[in-house]
């Protein structure tokens, strides 16, 4: 009995130190990124541009809800791909890994930098994607769908970015790996995202119903439970070399 | 600051290769509570290597490194990485962050209990007093370095010091500092591995080890 307990303690304490290492690594990434603008300026400045041209192309004619959620996720994958392969190329490039992989367990590091990239690219969304609509003169038939399909990819994204990105950063070709690795990991997701988003704009669902999109609200949540499960299982063999 | 009851690091025929090119082999030492053992050798002959497996950074293609700490004998690299302090010229803290930060990252993140005021000494340790505040992308290399110092040196209660290079840009001050790290390491019953080719510093060591480029 005693021991069990002194167990369970050990494991709540183990916890606690896993919890508070994972928000101080969430907490870094924040405070360094507010300081440097690096990741926000190059993404946002993706965003922008693309948001831009976009515009200037279509020179105020409507697109079809199908183009527009095809054009929805093309942004958030390059955005992404702009954006959060830096986290862990700049602690290799800086000599700052040597000092985290001393320090914090791998899956701490991957949570709180999963964290920062899930925070950073849904902040993003949450700008742009109206903005694009509007751009493109799409309404959105249901927002409650819309945004758990938003929500979901991005999260599914960023986990898929974050561990990729550690992958590419032990590589010697940074080049373009960090999308061409991720593209193929993201296609389910990306189907069902996009299949979801025309849903949420109308495709097929003139009501704007739910539950026209729930299959693929589904298959994005297990995704991202899948995405990080593995993510947080798989991590440590590859921060630990 | 904690006397360590047990501890002895065991190197037992380390060998490591990078693709074809051998840098280690067949290094074997026993390093015990108190003693300080200086790496020598040319550059390139694998020091920092040495250094970085016994930290458990990198793994060894041959042989094996184990720490009896306390009656208990650890041999898995993770578990090692937490009770080594590291300093070395490769490594960097982050300069967006001030030094106190960065000291308070780190502790944070290895889930140490820090006391107010205890960052302000750690930085004082190494005569960082009052720039703790200051960005350590505005550091001078000197204080870079000393930074290095405190991060490797915690609260003075690391079993193993690892020390690369460990007077590396600094001044008269700087390295009495690390001497003093070093003194005090050694009364206290650490271990300290001192990979250098300065010849003051191996005067600290009371033994060392020789390693030679490809062998």
């Amino acid at each position: 009995m005693g021991g069990s307990a002194d167990l369970g303690g050990d494991r709540e304490v183990t916890a606690q130190m896993w919890l508070r290492s994972m928000s101080a690594v969430f907490l870094k990434e924040v405070r360094t990124e507010w300081r440097s603008r690096v990741a926000v300026l190059s993404v946002g400045l993706f965003a922008l541009c693309s948001l831009t041209l976009i515009g200037l192309s279509l020179a105020g004619m409507r697109a079809t809800p199908e183009v527009a959620a095809g054009l929805l996720w093309i942004l958030t994958l390059f955005t992404a791909a702009t954006g959060l392969g830096r986290v862990f190329v700049q602690e290799e490039e800086r000599g700052t890994s040597l000092a985290l992989r001393l320090s914090a367990p791998g899956t701490a590091v991957w949570t709180g930098k999963f964290a920062a990239n899930a925070v950073l690219l849904s902040v993003l969304a949450a700008l742009s994607t109206p903005l694009l609509l509007m751009i493109l003169g799409v309404k959105v038939a249901n927002p409650v769908l819309l945004f758990c399909v938003s929500i979901l990819g991005v999260i599914g994204t960023a986990a898929t970015f974050t561990t990729m990105a550690a992958l590419v950063a032990l590589s010697s070709s940074k080049g373009g790996l960090l999308a061409a690795l991720s593209f193929p990991v993201l296609v389910p997701l990306f189907l069902a995202a996009i299949h979801g988003t025309k849903a949420a704009l109308g495709v097929g669902n003139a009501g704007g119903a739910f539950a026209a999109g729930a299959g693929d609200v589904q298959v994005l949540f297990s995704y991202a439970v899948i995405a990080i499960t593995a993510s947080i299982l798989l991590f440590d063999f590859v921060w630990g070399d | 600051m904690t006397a360590t009851p047990e501890l002895c690091l065991t190197l037992e025929n380390i060998g490591k290769s990078f693709g074809t090119r051998r840098v280690l082999s067949g290094v074997s030492r026993t390093v015990r509570r108190g003693e300080c053992c200086a790496v020598v050798g040319a550059n390139g002959s694998g020091k920092s290597t040495l250094l970085k497996i016994v930290a458990g950074l990198i793994r060894p293609t041959r042989g094996s490194v184990t720490l009896t700490v306390g009656g208990a004998t650890i041999t898995d690299a993770g578990e090692r990485r937490g009770l080594v302090g590291y300093c070395a010229p490769d490594l960097s803290l982050y300069p967006e962050l001030t030094g106190a930060e960065n000291l308070r990252f780190f502790a944070d993140v290895r889930g140490e209990t820090v006391r107010d005021g205890e960052i302000e000494a750690r930085l004082s340790t190494v005569g960082l007093s009052g720039r703790g505040g200051d960005a350590v992308a505005s550091y001078s290399s000197g204080m870079k370095q000393r930074l290095r110092l405190a991060f490797a040196w915690r609260a003075g209660d690391v079993p193993v010091l690892l020390l690369d290079e460990p007077s590396l840009a600094l001044d008269a001050g700087g390295v009495a500092v690390v001497e003093a790290m070093i003194a005090q390491q050694m009364t206290r019953g650490g271990i300290t591995l001192l990979a250098t080719n300065d010849s003051r510093e191996v005067a600290w060591a009371d033994q060392r080890i020789s390693v030679e480029i490809g062998k």
